[in-house]
Order: C-alpha cells, then sequence, then structure tokens
C-alpha cells in the first residue's frame, strides 16, 4: 500500500509541477488585468510541438527548446498585442472571451501544421529510473520538478523584489494611479502576456517527454491549470503554486487508489467543490480595502 | 531667454470630450514657475477632467498643452511623469494590498534606476511624514483616510515633480488633517515645487495660493490673484459660503 502511495506521490508532484507552471501563468496574468486567459493551456502545447519540430529537423536538443520557448512567448506577445490590446474598451467578460477565440485558432493552426498525431521529446537525461525504496523516479521528474521550483523561485523574487515585478501589481491594483506615476500600462501587460507564456511553454517542454502531446493537449492542460489556480485563490501565483502541485497529487493519488479511469474526474469535482464551498480558493486574499 | 518669461504650463483653449458629452470646452490658463495656483469650482465643473488631461491619462478633443516650452498635447501618461509632471489623485488611488514603502517606492518608477533617489527621496517623505515610517510594511489599503493622502503625497514626490497636481487633496479629510495637509502643499511650494491644486474647500485653497481660477461647467470663468478672489463678490457668494 504504502509504494502506491510514494508512486502516486512521485508522479502527482510530477504533473502537478506542470499545473502549477500554467496556474502561475493564469494568476499573473489575472493579476494584472482580472482576465482569465483561456490560451493559457495552448501556450504548453505550442511549447511541446514546437520542440518536437525543432528536434525533427535537426536542431540540437538544448537549443531546441530554447527556441521552442521563444516561439511561445512570441505567441504570447503577439496575442496581446493583436487580440487583447485592440480591444481596450472590452469588458473583462469579453476579453476573457477573445482569448477562448484565440485558444480555439490556436489549436486549429495547430492541427493544421502538426496534424493529429502524438508526439513526445526524448528524456532530458536518459530514462534509467532510480529506486527510492520501493518506489522508482525518472529522471524527467527530477527535471520537471527542479526547474519549475527555480522557475517558480525567480517568480516570486520578481514580484516580490523587483519594481518591475511591483509595477505589475500596482498596474492591477489601480491602472489610472499606475499611469499617474509614469508605468506604461500596455507594456505592462504585454510583459505579463509574454512572461505567462514563457511559464506555459516551460511546462511543456518540460512534459512533453512524460505526457504525449498532440493539437488538442493544451485543452485538458489549460483547464488543470485553471482548476489550479482556483484552488489556490486566482490572482495568488503562490497559491496557483501550491493548488497545482496538490491537483496533481490528488489526481495521481486517486488513480492509484480508485481507478485511473477516473483521473480526470477527480481535478473537476475537486474544482466544482472549490467553487462550491471556498471560492476565494485556499490561499485567496479576503479583499478588505478601505476607500 | 524664453525660460523668464514663458510659463512652466501652458494651457490654450483645451477641450475635452467623453464621448459626446463636452467636459472642458476651451480652457486657458497658464502656471509660472514657482508658483502655487490653484482651481475652484463646484463638483463636475471638470477640474478632475483637466488635471487628467494634463496628465495624458485622458485624451484631449482639441487645444494645446506646453510644458516647459515643449508641446506635450499628445504625449503618453508616462512621459510626462519622465519630465517632471506628477500627479496626485482625487480619492488617493492607493495600490491598497501593496504595502506603504512600496506604493512609495513606486512613485519613482520612471527613477527605478537610481538607487541613491530611491534612498534619498523615500527619506525625505518620510521626514515629510514620520507616521507612515511606523506604518511602512502595512498595505495601504488599510490605513486611514489622511494616511492615505499622506501616501498619494509622497507617492507624487519621489517622481521629483517640477509641477505638482494635486486633485481635491482635503477631501473627505478631517478639519485637523485637512489644515495639515494645506500645510505641507504650502511648504512643498515654498521648497521650490510648482504646484496646481483643484480644490472644492476654496477659501482654504485660496488662503495658500497665489493665484487662482475659478471653474463652471467645463470653462474657466474668472482668473485673479488669490486675495483678489477671496475678495470678489460673486466668489465669495457662490464658493466660500458667504
Amino acid at each position: 500500500m504504502s509504494d502506491v502511495l510514494l508512486q502516486s506521490l512521485i508522479t502527482g508532484i510530477t504533473i502537478g509541477s506542470a499545473y502549477a507552471l500554467v496556474g502561475l501563468g493564469f494568476a499573473i496574468i489575472f493579476n494584472v488585468s482580472d482576465v482569465v486567459n483561456f490560451a493559457q493551456g495552448e501556450f504548453v502545447m505550442v511549447g511541446a510541438m514546437s520542440a518536437v519540430s525543432l528536434l525533427a529537423v535537426g536542431t540540437p536538443f538544448v537549443l531546441a527548446l530554447f527556441l521552442a520557448l521563444i516561439v511561445v512567448v512570441c505567441i504570447g506577445l503577439i496575442l496581446e498585442k493583436f487580440a487583447i490590446e485592440p480591444a481596450k474598451s472590452a469588458t473583462v467578460v469579453s476579453t476573457i472571451i477573445i482569448t477562448i477565440g484565440a485558444s480555439i485558432f490556436l489549436r486549429g493552426l495547430a492541427l493544421l501544421i502538426w496534424g493529429k498525431d502524438f508526439h513526445s521529446l526524448p528524456a532530458f537525461s536518459g530514462e534509467t529510473p532510480i529506486h527510492l525504496g520501493s518506489a522508482t523516479i525518472t529522471p524527467q521528474s527530477l527535471w520537471v520538478m527542479g526547474i519549475t521550483a527555480i522557475l517558480v523561485y525567480l517568480v516570486h523574487l520578481f514580484f516580490n523584489r523587483t519594481i518591475t515585478g511591483k509595477a505589475l501589481l500596482a498596474c492591477s491594483a489601480n491602472p489610472i494611479a499606475a499611469s499617474l506615476i509614469g508605468i506604461p500600462v500596455k507594456r505592462m501587460m504585454l510583459f505579463a502576456y509574454g512572461l505567462s507564456a514563457l511559464l506555459g511553454g516551460a511546462a511543456g517542454v518540460l512534459i512533453a517527454p512524460i505526457a504525449f502531446t498532440s493539437y488538442d493537449a493544451g485543452m485538458m492542460l489549460g483547464l488543470k491549470g485553471f482548476a489550479a489556480a482556483i484552488l489556490g485563490g486566482l490572482g495568488n501565483p503562490m497559491g496557483a503554486v501550491a493548488g497545482g502541485v496538490l491537483l496533481g497529487v490528488l489526481e495521481s493519488l486517486g488513480a492509484g487508489l480508485i481507478s485511473s479511469g477516473y483521473k480526470d474526474a477527480i481535478a473537476f469535482v475537486i474544482l466544482l467543490l472549490v467553487l462550491f464551498f471556498k471560492p476565494q480558493g485556499f490561499f485567496g486574499r479576503a479583499g478588505e480595502e478601505r476607500v | 531667454m524664453t525660460s523668464l518669461t514663458e510659463p512652466l504650463l501652458k494651457v490654450t483653449s483645451l477641450s475635452c470630450r467623453y464621448g459626446k458629452v463636452t467636459a472642458l470646452r476651451g480652457v486657458d490658463m497658464e502656471v509660472n514657475s514657482g508658483e502655487l495656483v490653484t482651481i475652484v469650482g463646484a463638483n463636475g465643473a471638470g477640474k478632475t477632467t483637466l488635471l487628467r488631461t494634463l496628465s495624458g491619462v485622458l485624451p484631449r478633443y482639441q487645444g494645446t498643452v506646453f510644458f516647459a516650452g515643449e508641446d506635450i498635447t499628445t504625449m503618453a501618461a508616462h512621459r510626462r511623469t519622465e519630465l517632471g509632471i506628477c500627479h496626485v489623485p482625487e480619492g488617493r488611488l492607493m495600490f491598497a494590498e501593496l504595502s506603504v514603502a512600496d506604493n512609495i517606492m513606486l512613485g519613482a518608477y520612471a527613477h527605478r534606476n537610481d538607487d541613491k533617489w530611491l534612498k534619498k527621496g523615500s527619506d525625505e517623505v518620510y521626514e515629510l511624514f514620520p507616521i507612515l515610517k511606523d506604518k511602512a510594511d502595512d498595505p495601504a489599503g488599510t490605513l486611514s483616510g489622511g494616511q492615505q493622502q499622506m501616501v498619494a503625497i509622497g507617492r507624487a514626490l519621489m517622481g521629483r515633480p517640477k509641477l505638482l497636481l494635486l486633485d481635491e487633496p482635503s477631501m473627505g479629510l478631517a478639519p485637523l488633517l485637512v489644515a495639515d495637509i494645506f500645510r505641507v502643499v504650502r511648504k512643498l511650494n515654498r521648497d521650490g515645487i510648482t504646484c496646481l491644486m483643484v480644490e472644492q474647500n476654496a477659501k482654504a485653497a485660496l488662503k495658500i495660493a497665489q493665484r487662482g481660477y475659478v471653474m463652471e461647467t467645463g470653462s474657466i470663468t474668472m482668473g485673479a490673484t488669490a486675495s483678489e478672489l477671496l475678495a470678489n463678490e460673486e466668489v465669495r457668494k457662490a464658493y466660500l459660503g458667504h
């Protein structure tokens, strides 16, 4: 029994890391603009698929990963510049619908470029599993957890220690006051989309060696990342990370202990329960402010 | 030498519209270097619109704005801050969830790479408002109205203003605090910062200002020295309550 638990925990933290990165992307854009960017999952898919294609044309491995991230960041910037920014007077709900449209568009584009086949990347450093007592952990899992931890830490430092990070938070707290003190709000929005895309793309290339990817892989990952962000309290970046890992672990425990057929259902049952009973999430702030 | 004769801020026939509603119609006004000028007028006269147009967060419809001899009519808001136009907004507009220290520090966004100024500027702000030092780590949204006003002024000072725009700094404050805030504004002006202040509290504003304008339904209807306005019969009736 305990090896099932340990094994589920390892698998759960690995996949949960990907959810955490996606959730973090949701939280950053939500923080800056109150918009839930439903194209977030497509960033993950584009990251993985671009890396696969770049490798296929003979690009060296590390360079391929790096270029794939650049492709995703460009897509994030293009999305903001040409779909979100022109609709600046639109309400939050309309903007969210624009992101849903963008996600359908990106999925369609991916179908045209890559077809319906499943793809995967080779593992970063071999496939030989490492034994931990009765459970095993693949080297790729360690890459996923390690790089996720580093990225999360950097994002945390960015928001808490740098004036640019705080300026991003200021744009969300009060866009008018932000422009009055000289923060270029438009450029900050662009930056937020670029950063979120980068995190999504990183999640994509990290898990591509573990989970198969296809043109529509972004939808499920996006929804799981959204569930992670909700679980942690939308707009709380570190809450989204905790939510992602928690979701991954619960999902994988459920799959190990009950049935793997319920894996996806578990995520959405949790999402519904949170929305019913604790809509502000587990780490959401109570939003107290004086006017 | 133009700077001796030319005003720091020169506004010529400035108009502004919200959709079809005209909020400013042909405003002409100027502020000379070193002055403290106030604009008085009733609620909805267009005072806030005027300041926001000067800051660049609202687009103008017609007219021109010159600052220190430069045409800034269509310049983006953040570029104007870099030139030294700093704005203390109506309602204070705190970054409620960020700490007081962060709110103040962010005021120096245009000078974010100047570490010396970040230190010196915030020291000056805490010297001006010692109470903020104790509250530095509190979320700005939890402060009282008066303290938030201090943060808003401190935040604007961090932008190294050549022209400080103050929008209703006394709004919603207890009388004792109102006096404090006006004292601070006068001190800043004496220290050499040119100020343009919009106020509903016309009497108190005219007492510390050198010149004033009266604004009604989007137009400037009168412009004179503060003492002339204080003595003017119409102004007394309409804005000074006697």
